[in-house]
């Protein structure tokens, strides 16, 4: 780790305006926008930029393609794809040529999206394999004949994901940084098709400054967010400190973490430095949403719409303004408008998916999260949405399946484990959901339900020993408070448990614990009695035992008698 | 006035007496004739010739010159009549090629055959040579000229039987024809388009008719480059495969070799037919087993097949038909000598023989003989390019319309072939192909009906147009209506004598009728026609694999994937993406043989051929799922439902393994798990085997699938 963190700021900055020249002349636009971002976070005094060749602007245009280069970026920088393609038909130095492959992508996805339905959530997604087919073929080609450059490669890889060949796309993509390291897409676009940290190490990255972060940025894809964010502390420390979009990585890991507060606050230090950037604003706002600050998500809004109404961050933006003030189908308009912008989106289709639920429409919440995952795999709210989904329309074995990918994919989170137990409890698999209950309390239980549940199911198994001890555990956490009847149910549990077992003491505790609480009174009371009559037995004869499946067989129908009347009386 | 008409009266006399002594040459009249002929004055050449012919006294050279200015004014029965009363056509050649001419031109075949058989055309030829000793004009007529006539002759013969039906007399006449002049074209053309002859059979005629007399070398070896690319055709490519030359090396083939001789013997036609090809080691080497089959059904398709097996046995042989016209030819030709070198004249028109095979590259004929190669290998796009090369030369060359019609309707670009349709209609309502393009276009865009309008006035137009019947045959097939797609079939093959084509097809059909014994006869009967055509080779593994032959499909899908991978390499290209199906087919051959791992392979090339495939999807999920990878399995499900929502049978399964899945508890523990889980892959294989329904329901449907495909690849081959 050492090693990666000695930069010469000087190459650095070179290399980055190389880059961002040679990104222009392609018109990768986003790659160039990151690097200048990038190269404006590092200032140097002493920088001449004599040092970057004068030549690098022409570099790969051979003299006779210049002019219908020229005609054909122009062509592409106004939209029009189909004639920058033409126009470059013929060209064989390296640039001219990227621009043929590539405006003819462009043009295939921009008719693509244009043709789309206006409801997303109609979206198919085998649509662009037939505009591709020819495309992947001429690249294939030219891959196998090694004919391809960098940003050739890159190209092919963009449509190789496209296409769902990961595999491959992994290795043009890493092939292509190797050639160009400084064009941040294909990093970009090689990050989501890591899965886990034993991959990243795996591969064999470019040594070059960019790769930590890449390294960085993946991590914090792949939810090790402390890793991440160290990288990304260490970077800042090494030279990058004024690099908007390291703070804005650390944000997201902050978010990732679910440390609320300090997401929200480097997201308001990164406004007060860049007030216009609307990258990543989504996430703010569903930081806000957690908070419930409604005031501060109306004015959100308000800038993003002021900045720039079209943007798929700012049409979120909204749709999460409107879903907190329960205007779930104005919400949903403005997923689908994020959606018609970016197909790609992901929180856009994870939130309108939570819209749907909201709204009760189960199968449009399939979908959107359905898409959602075709986006990214590692979207665990989505997996976790469809999970419930599935629980709702009664496919319980579905259910069952995407809540073990959210699970996999979040092991330490105690929602997702409940939700499985939950549903192997519905499937009769209570052993299963034992253990789901269990690892749950021992991952930290979130919401604090963990051994409630636990308590239950121990209950349903008639394992009292068990049931005690969950029901102890749950009654200790102070969390509990907050739902009445459980505790009731718990404390009911325990005082008949230690009635049966004749241990007064506890069972006289438990009883007054109901006791405090009104609306069980007479329960309360009642099993005070039996303690106190037991109590008198015990001392006096042998005979109580036999009594004591009486009384217990009172006990049972007065509990539920018990809660009825706190039905009607709710 | 008076004295004014009496002065011109004794002018005019004057001159009559000077007449007197004048001399006129009627060959001046003669040469004014050509000259107008040559200029396409036609009427005035007329006007002319009947005086010269008057003059000359009916001199037989000037009676056919005016029979030939009628002819050109298309008055044929005007110009049969003038030689007909002059008696000339059972004299002289020339007019009796012409008088036939004319008669077929008026479509009075029977008695333009009638005419033929009262003469002996040879007898002619001997009479010719009297003739001249009369007649020194047309004595200037030397013997090459006079092959070429008799050439000429011959092929209006087979055309006149050709109209009347009589197809196998006709192929004898047009074989005649190129024996007489090799460079009878029309002839060739007549034979390789109509797909009249085998593969071997044209093949044979090549050598055969390859003279030596008639010209020299280099021109014989621009002659036979120019002829051979004329042969090429779909599976020429496969044929020059050293590895399939050769295939009865390995034990297995061997066996399969004596699976097809019995099965061969079993079939006269067959046989026949392997009689009749040279290139016995290349035909037939590939594997055709026969299903256990013992009694014969008496089907409809079963009795045509049976029908026709005896026509076409009866019907004609190159050997005999060749070796008949080499008997003629000893007989006349021979009295030939060499024509000089060419040296002598004009050096601009020397060019050595190498740099003429290079020059005539760019001819439209062996440009439009590669565009077929390429759409025979279904590189459309790459075939286009050089058809709209050949369109900007020459815009109304029908041989490339017909490439390009195929192009098009399966590159689905309707709106060009819509224009194109407009275009041809506008320009020549009397050709075939106009009307085969306007059908073409609308079964294009689903409307059968009118397209099978179009097409049947197509055919109206000319009989022998077997293309119409096979894009007949297709809009029937896609409508499912099975019978009637065979009965166009059926008369394609009756037009289509040397094109494996329809017997394909009707293969398909009779499997997708499930009849797979007889589609399997259809596609031996194909392959005999186009041994190496790996289409059929397919086709047949997919009959295999329907009749629950799995070991025998899987060995047909293998020879046919090295076979394709052969011919790729060979052209150093990676496999194309047509052949997906047959990779997913292998997959599914290779899982019902228990090769759950090889399964997999085949079924992941299948993908990363053609990406996106929600059907190959459900066959990895499937086997993955075998395998008791389920996990992984259900992931390749939710894939494939994803591009497909309402897939049934991929929605049943995934419900079956993730009820399995159920018990398959995540990594959280470890140790007693894996018991566990061995216990379920047993359970899953079982209960999947257990809904074998949906499984070979599967398989149909992907075959189904295939098929359509299939057809459609195959649709236009026929064009040309």
């Amino acid at each position: 780790m050492v090693d990666l963190m000695n930069f010469n700021l000087v190459e650095v900055k070179q290399d980055l305006i190389k880059g961002i020249i040679e990104c222009n002349k392609r018109g990768l636009i986003h790659s160039s926008k990151w690097l200048a971002e990038l190269n404006q976070g590092i200032q140097i005094v002493e920088f001449e930029n004599s040092l970057i060749d004068a030549n690098t602007a022409n570099a790969g245009i051979s003299h006779e393609e210049f002019d219908s280069y020229m005609l054909a970026k122009t062509y592409f920088d106004c939209r029009e794809y189909d004639r920058a393609a033409y126009f470059t038909r013929n060209s064989i130095s390296p640039v001219p040529r990227f621009i043929y492959l590539y405006s003819m992508y462009m043009a295939k996805e921009k008719k693509r999206l244009d043709n789309s339905p206006d409801n997303a959530t109609l979206l198919t997604g085998n649509a662009h394999l037939k505009d591709l087919s020819e495309l992947m073929s001429i690249l294939n080609e030219e891959y196998n004949q090694k004919k391809l450059d960098g940003y050739g490669m890159y190209l092919y890889g963009v449509i190789l994901k496209k296409l769902d060949l990961t595999q491959l796309a992994v290795t043009v993509f890493l092939e292509c940084v190797h050639l160009v390291p400084t064009l941040w897409s294909a990093w970009i676009e090689l990050s989501p098709l890591i899965q886990d940290t034993e991959q990243l190490r795996g591969l064999n990255l470019p040594k070059h400054w960019i790769k930590t972060f890449f390294i960085a940025h993946t991590f914090i894809e792949i939810f090790v967010n402390d890793t991440g964010i160290s990288l990304f502390e260490e970077l800042q420390h090494a030279g990058f400190e004024k690099c908007i979009y390291i703070t804005s990585q650390i944000a997201i890991a902050y978010h990732n973490k679910r440390e609320v507060d300090k997401a929200i606050e480097m997201f308001q230090q990164i406004l007060s430095i860049d007030p216009y950037r609307l990258e990543n604003l989504d996430m703010y706002s569903n930081l806000l949403f957690v908070r419930e600050q409604k005031t501060e998500m109306a004015h959100l809004a308000h800038k993003a719409v002021q900045i720039n109404k079209y943007r798929p961050e700012t049409c979120c933006v909204i749709g999460n303004y409107y879903s907190i003030r329960g205007e779930h189908q104005k919400a949903i308009l403005y997923f689908q408008r994020a959606l018609k912008l970016n197909p790609k989106y992901l929180s856009a289709w994870t939130l309108m998916g939570h819209e749907f639920m909201e709204l009760k429409n189960t199968n449009a919440a399939i979908q959107s999260y359905r898409q959602a995952v075709e986006v990214n795999r590692r979207d665990f709210r989505a997996w976790y949405g469809l999970g419930q989904a599935y629980e709702i329309i009664k496919m319980p074995f579905y259910g069952l399946h995407y809540y073990k990918i959210a699970t996999q994919l979040r092991p330490y989170d105690s929602r997702m484990l409940l939700a499985l137990g939950e549903t192997y409890e519905k499937l009769d698999k209570k052993s299963n959901a034992i253990k789901c209950y269990q690892k749950a309390c021992n991952v930290g239980d979130i919401e604090g339900f963990a051994m409630l549940k636990l308590g239950k199911l121990y209950e349903d198994l008639k394992d009292q020993e068990n049931a005690v001890n969950a029901y102890k555990n749950y009654v200790n956490d102070e969390r509990s408070n907050s739902e009445k009847n459980s505790l009731i149910h718990a404390y009911l549990y325990l005082a008949t448990y230690y009635v049966e077992k004749k241990n007064f003491e506890d069972a006289t505790y438990y009883a007054h614990k109901v006791l405090e609480i009104d609306e069980t009174k007479p329960e309360a009371k009642s099993i005070l009695k039996t303690i106190a009559s037991s109590r008198v037995k015990q001392e006096g004869d042998d005979m109580a035992e036999v009594n004591m499946d009486l009384e217990q067989s009172n006990i049972v129908p007065q509990e539920i008698s018990g809660e009825d009347m706190d039905m009607s009386t709710a | 006035m008076t004295t004014d008409l009496i002065i011109e009266e004794s002018d005019m006399n004057e001159q009559f007496n000077n007449l007197d002594q004048q001399c006129t040459d009627i060959d001046c009249y003669r040469k004014l004739v050509k000259n107008l002929l040559d200029l396409r004055r036609y009427k005035s050449a007329l006007y002319w010739s009947e005086k010269v012919a008057v003059l000359s006294q009916n001199y037989p050279k000037d009676v056919y010159q005016m029979a030939q200015c009628m002819y050109m004014l298309k008055e044929y029965n005007r110009a049969g009549h003038v030689i007909k009363r002059s008696e000339l056509e059972k004299k002289n050649l020339l007019c009796l090629t012409l008088l036939i001419e004319c008669l077929y031109a008026s479509k009075e075949y029977q008695e333009a055959l009638n005419l033929l058989d009262s003469l002996d055309i040879e007898d002619l030829n001997t009479s010719l040579h009297e003739e001249t000793d009369i007649d020194p004009v047309i004595n200037q007529i030397n013997d090459n000229t006079k092959n070429d006539l008799l050439a000429s002759l011959y092929l209006l013969k087979a055309k006149i039987l050709e109209a009347v039906d009589k197809r196998s007399l006709a192929i004898d006449c047009y074989i005649h024809a190129l024996q007489k002049s090799v460079y009878m074209t029309e002839a060739l053309d007549a034979l390789v388009h109509h797909e009249i002859l085998m593969s071997w059979e044209e093949k044979d005629l090549i050598q055969n008719i390859m003279p030596t007399k008639q010209c020299n070398d280099a021109d014989l070896h621009i002659l036979k480059y120019l002829y051979e690319q004329k042969l090429k055709k779909y599976y020429s490519s496969t044929s020059t495969s050293p590895q399939m030359g050769h295939p009865e090396k390995t034990p297995n083939n061997a066996q399969l070799l004596n699976a097809i001789n019995e099965k061969i013997k079993a079939s006269e036609t067959v046989e026949n037919r392997k009689s009749i090809s040279t290139s016995t080691a290349v035909k037939g080497s590939i594997k055709l087993f026969s299903t256990p089959s013992t009694q014969t059904i008496m089907s409809p398709a079963n009795k045509i097949l049976y029908d026709l097996k005896n026509t076409s046995a009866s019907s004609f042989s190159i050997q005999s038909s060749l070796s008949r016209s080499m008997l003629n030819c000893s007989r006349t030709v021979n009295t030939n000598n060499k024509i000089p070198s060419r040296t002598a004249k004009n050096s601009g028109d020397i060019i050595t023989a190498k740099n003429a095979l290079r020059i005539l590259e760019n001819s439209v004929d062996i440009l439009i003989a590669n565009a077929e190669e390429l759409f025979y290998n279904c590189e459309y796009k790459k075939c286009l390019k050089i058809i709209e090369e050949i369109l900007d030369r020459d815009p109304y060359h029908k041989r490339t319309l017909f490439v390009q019609i195929g192009c098009l309707m399966e590159l689905k670009d309707s709106n060009a072939l819509y224009y194109m349709a407009h275009k041809l209609v506008d320009f020549n309502p009397d050709e075939p192909i106009s009307w085969y393009a306007v059908g073409s276009y609308y079964i294009l865009i689903n409307k059968p009906e009118q397209g099978r309008r179009y097409l049947t006035k197509a055919v109206l137009l000319d009989r022998l147009f077997g293309p119409a019947f096979l894009t007949y045959g297709h809009s029937f097939a896609k409508e499912k209506e099975h019978d009637q797609a065979m009965a166009a079939y059926f008369k394609a093959i009756q037009l289509m004598r040397g094109c494996h084509l329809p017997f394909l097809y009707i293969g398909v059909e009779c499997g997708l009728t499930k009849n797979y014994e007889m589609a399997e006869k259809f596609f031996y009967q194909a392959m005999s026609l186009a041994p190496l055509d790996v289409f059929v080779l397919h086709e047949l593994g997919v009959i295999k694999y329907e009749s629950e032959l799995y070991e025998d499909a899987e060995e047909i899908f293998r020879t046919t994937l090295s076979m394709v991978t052969e011919m790729c390499k060979q052209k150093n290209e990676s496999l194309s993406d047509r052949w997906e199906p047959l990779l997913n087919n292998l997959g599914h051959c290779c899982r019902k043989n228990k090769k759950l791992t090889e399964s997999l392979d085949f079924h992941m090339r299948a993908l990363s051929l053609k990406p996106l495939n929600s059907q190959t999807y459900t066959s990895i999920g499937f086997v993955l799922a075998l395998m008791g990878r389920l996990s992984e399995a259900v992931e390749n499900f939710h894939k494939s439902l994803a591009l497909k929502r309402d897939d049934v049978i991929t929605s049943t399964i995934l419900k079956t393994v993730l009820e399995d899945l159920v018990e398959d508890m995540v990594e959280i523990e470890g140790g007693d798990e894996k018991e566990n889980q061995q216990q379920q892959k047993h359970d899953i294989t079982a209960n999947l085997t257990s809904s074998g329904e949906t499984i070979d329901y599967i398989d149909v449907y992907r075959q189904l699938k295939f098929d359509e495909r299939e057809d459609s690849a195959d649709m236009n081959l026929e064009c040309d």
